[in-house]
């Protein structure tokens, strides 16, 4: 299978470079005992939600924790991934600075099991000295973004345990919300969540991609095509297809994507 | 027709003999209790065994050496078990370790103590004391502590440490603010139910803290001077040897009734100890099913 | 954003830095101890053998005890044998009592065994070996004297006082391996009309065998090793085990009362440490064949 090439990018996306968030050139990744993404080339623009899609084990999860480097010490991960003019693959790269400003969200909520408090002031106060009232003023912000705090009646003192699910994710997300990220990455979010919940989080996402570049890998095809600017299709490690979310739903190029759209794998 | 028959007679011959045995181990533990029950008395917990009738001094020594035996095991197992949970790459260091653990744990306790012996009391001379013995049972306790530690630490889910991670926290942070707050009830449950076993251990002890309890001055706060409690460097009986050493030596008819009344006392600290963990766990369960 | 500040090293770095290295010392303590144990042990262990010139053969097959007399003597094969044959006496009778409670913890009243009967039997394996030993001394020698005649010391007692010690090691570990059996099996058994007694002999314990026999050989492991509660019980006179009832000796309790009576360098001294090499080297053997079993549970 041809991975796709830079040359082929460029004749779907003609995006000039300040408005390109990301750009991984020739990424390889390995596991121990395979190989897990093959030569993948691609961008994802700014300001933009990008959605990957594939069936299970089609390395579409890999390719997003390279991006925060969460692979570190599980995989081997070659190529380079450009931000901002620099190779965030780079081992010189302080990672943990990284991860401040390329924020994810994983699919299960994972919130700190204390207050709603503790899980929002726990980052920022381990990177930056921060007033009180500015502190819970960000924290007010945060959870309006994610239209928590009429629910929790601003009672930050709530304990994260005592949410829904929902809840949670968007907790979550307000968690992430608070060091200010550039990008954010979203592990199948609402995988775990109902389809109100889902639909919260949809909503949310849609209101921060003016100020946020937002990748998310999901299983649910019309979560892609409802909420997605640009849609990469992977396929066993592959890059199979990457376009506009419009034009690769109605009118994909390789034969892999439609039979993949049209549900007839994965 | 005759299977079912079979049936029911074997599960009634089961009950019997379950409820058989459960009612002879609470005799038995009763009869530990009750057989002791006039030699507890305040005089008996108060006189030092070089005077008179009494376990003074055996007393202290088990919870002195209970407690410098905690101080000296406690960061090692937590950081062996923080290494092996959250650090832990499948490598030959942490096989080797995974090893070590689960052949300490199976050692019988009187190689311990001859090990002690050889190494602590004789190569680095530290004599029978209280250091001694609180090395010995470092050695003795490290490996039910860190495994129970290791249990803690795997009851918080690993998306603790990757959404602190994600927050670009250092690991050791999360871990830190995090995670082993998180795992504080399992902790405690692990400390307790090892400190009961500490408390009761004799092996170890006969050749490391010793079997003399001098008379102690509960006011000398000198820890060098020869007969201050806190001197690390005294013999100090626990307890638990105490009871072994009475009973072997015979020293004369004081023997039962000493043993009788000391055994109250350890039975008794023993399973308040197992009780409190069984509690903590308990609480744990609860609170992870809840979630 | 620039590449200056991606690059810069922060708090962050020295704090894993410095964790790790904390956290591989705590273990690499923990090894350090284990392996400066086994070379004391082991070292001491060969002196009878480097040093001293006696056979290791003659060692092991000979039952003569005698290190300080002119013509000095040291066999352990009287205690090797007693040790060995304690432990599975002791075990013979535990074993079956803990698997059925385990059967009925696990499979005939879920409710009143976890709630009840498994705390209970648990609550024994706190209770420290001297008290065992002192009630091995006070109750069940005089008891075995007035019955049977003798002193009442012997591997008889040893033996019920190691069967009550490793009652609840064996039961808890039983219980475990009766509770890893895949529930589908036994519900299978019970559609093709099975009855309760049917479904654990055939389905149950078949499945759960080599886990339980996992479970004895930990129980056995430390009847092996325990020495205060023997010693207090057994007599302590160096002979062959022939009787249930004559006072003897294991490879603990020699150890436990001799080890602080010899000189250090003599062979009366070095002997013992060849029978704490032996005790080493059986609580290492136990480890490999439960391991064996483990490793064999997971292929089947």
């Amino acid at each position: 299978m041809a991975a796709m090439k830079q040359a082929d990018l460029a004749g779907y996306l003609n995006f000039p470079n300040q408005d390109i968030a990301l750009r991984c050139t020739d990424v390889n990744v390995d596991y121990a005992t395979e190989r897990a993404i093959f030569d993948c080339n691609c961008v994802f623009p700014k300001n933009k939600i990008t959605a990957l899609i594939g069936p299970s084990g089609s390395g579409k999860s890999t390719l997003l924790r390279c991006l925060n480097r969460m692979n570190d010490g599980r995989a081997q991960v070659s190529g380079t991934i450009d931000y901002e003019g620099t190779n965030l693959n780079d081992q010189q790269i302080n990672v943990y600075q990284l991860r401040q400003k390329i924020g994810m969200l994983f699919q299960q909520p994972n919130p700190f099991a204390r207050s709603i408090y503790f899980n929002l002031a726990f980052g920022i106060r381990e990177h930056q000295a921060i007033s009180k009232s500015e502190l819970e003023q960000r924290m007010r912000e945060v959870l309006e973004m994610v239209d928590l705090w009429s629910e929790i009646s601003g009672d930050l003192q709530r304990h994260a345990n005592h949410l829904s699910g929902g809840q949670q994710q968007r907790l979550c997300l307000a968690r992430t919300l608070m060091l200010q990220p550039d990008i954010l990455l979203l592990d199948e979010p609402a995988s775990a969540l109902d389809p109100i919940a889902t639909a919260k989080i949809e909503a949310n996402l849609l209101a921060l991609k003016k100020d946020i570049t937002i990748i998310i890998v999901t299983h649910n095809l019309e979560q892609a095509a409802r909420i997605s600017d640009y849609t990469a299709f992977f396929y066993q490690g592959y890059l199979v297809e990457y376009d506009r979310t419009k034009h690769l739903f109605l009118k994909p190029h390789q034969k892999l994507t439609a039979d993949y759209l049209a549900g007839n794998f994965g | 027709m005759n299977r079912y028959l079979i049936d029911r007679v074997t599960r009634h011959l089961i009950q019997l003999l379950v409820g058989l045995v459960v009612a002879l181990i609470l005799i038995f533990l009763g009869y530990l209790i009750w057989q002791g029950r006039h030699q507890v008395t305040w005089t008996f917990l108060t006189t030092s065994s070089e005077v008179g009738l009494g376990i003074r001094d055996q007393l202290f020594n088990s919870l002195y050496l209970l407690v410098l035996t905690l101080l000296l095991s406690f960061p090692i197992a937590l950081g062996s078990a923080v290494a092996l949970t959250i650090y832990a790459k499948q490598n030959i260091f942490t096989r080797l370790a995974q090893m070590a653990i689960e052949v300490l744990s199976s050692l019988p306790s009187i190689i311990v103590g001859l090990f002690g012996f050889l190494f602590l009391v004789l190569k680095v001379g530290l004599g029978f004391s209280v250091l001694s013995g609180a090395i010995a049972l470092t050695f003795f306790n490290l490996p039910i502590l860190t495994q129970s530690m290791i249990l803690a630490l795997k009851n918080v889910p690993t998306s603790r440490l990757e959404a602190g991670i994600s927050l670009g926290v250092s690991q050791w942070h999360v871990l830190l603010k995090v995670i082993i707050p998180e795992a504080i009830p399992g902790i405690i449950s692990g400390i307790v139910l090892s400190a009961g076993r500490v408390f009761g251990e004799a092996a170890a002890l006969i050749y490391t803290a010793g079997q003399s309890a001098p008379q102690l001055d509960y006011h000398n706060w000198n820890i060098f001077s020869a007969n201050s409690f806190l001197n690390p460097l005294r013999p100090a009986e626990t307890l638990a040897v105490h009871i072994w050493k009475v009973n072997t030596e015979n020293i004369g008819i004081d023997a039962d009734k000493i043993s009788r009344g000391a055994i109250v006392i350890l039975v008794v600290v023993v399973l308040l100890f197992n009780f409190l963990a069984r509690r903590l766990s308990n609480y744990l369960q609860q609170k992870n099913g809840g979630r | 954003m620039n590449l200056v500040e991606l690059k810069s090293p922060s708090k962050e770095i020295r704090q894993d830095h410095w964790g790790k290295i904390l956290c591989y010392a705590a273990t690499g303590v923990l090894l350090l101890l284990l392996l400066t144990m086994m070379y004391f042990v082991f070292s001491k262990g060969i002196r009878t053998f480097t040093v001293d010139g006696v056979k290791v053969w003659k060692f092991l097959t000979t039952s003569q005890w005698e290190p300080t007399s002119t013509t000095p003597k040291v066999g352990a094969l009287a205690l090797i044998s007693t040790s060995f044959l304690t432990t599975i006496l002791a075990a013979v009778i535990a074993a079956p009592i803990a698997i059925i409670i385990a059967i009925y913890v696990v499979v005939i009243d879920t409710k009143i065994g976890t709630k009840l009967i498994q705390p209970i039997v648990e609550l024994l394996l706190g209770i420290p070996s001297v008290v065992y030993g002192f009630v091995g001394l006070t109750m069940l020698v005089p008891l075995i004297r007035r019955s049977f005649g003798g002193t009442g010391f012997g591997i008889l007692a040893g033996m019920l006082i190691l069967a009550l010690m490793i009652l609840p090691t064996i039961t808890s570990l039983a219980i475990e391996s009766l509770r890893g059996v895949d529930r589908s099996y036994w519900n299978f058994a019970y559609t093709l009309g099975g009855t309760t007694w049917q479904v654990i002999t055939h389905v149950i314990l078949k499945i759960a065998a080599p886990n339980l026999i996992i479970a004895v050989i930990y129980g056995i492991a430390r009847a092996f090793g325990e020495a205060l509660a023997v010693q207090m019980v057994i007599g302590n006179t160096i002979q062959m085990p022939i009787n249930l009832l004559t006072p003897t000796a294991t490879l603990t309790s020699k150890l436990t009362t001799d080890i602080g009576n010899t000189v250090a360098g003599t062979l009366a001294n070095d002997a013992l440490w060849s029978l704490a090499l032996i005790l080493l080297l059986m609580s290492l053997a136990f480890n490999l064949i439960a391991k064996r079993f483990a490793k064999r549970r997971v292929k089947s």
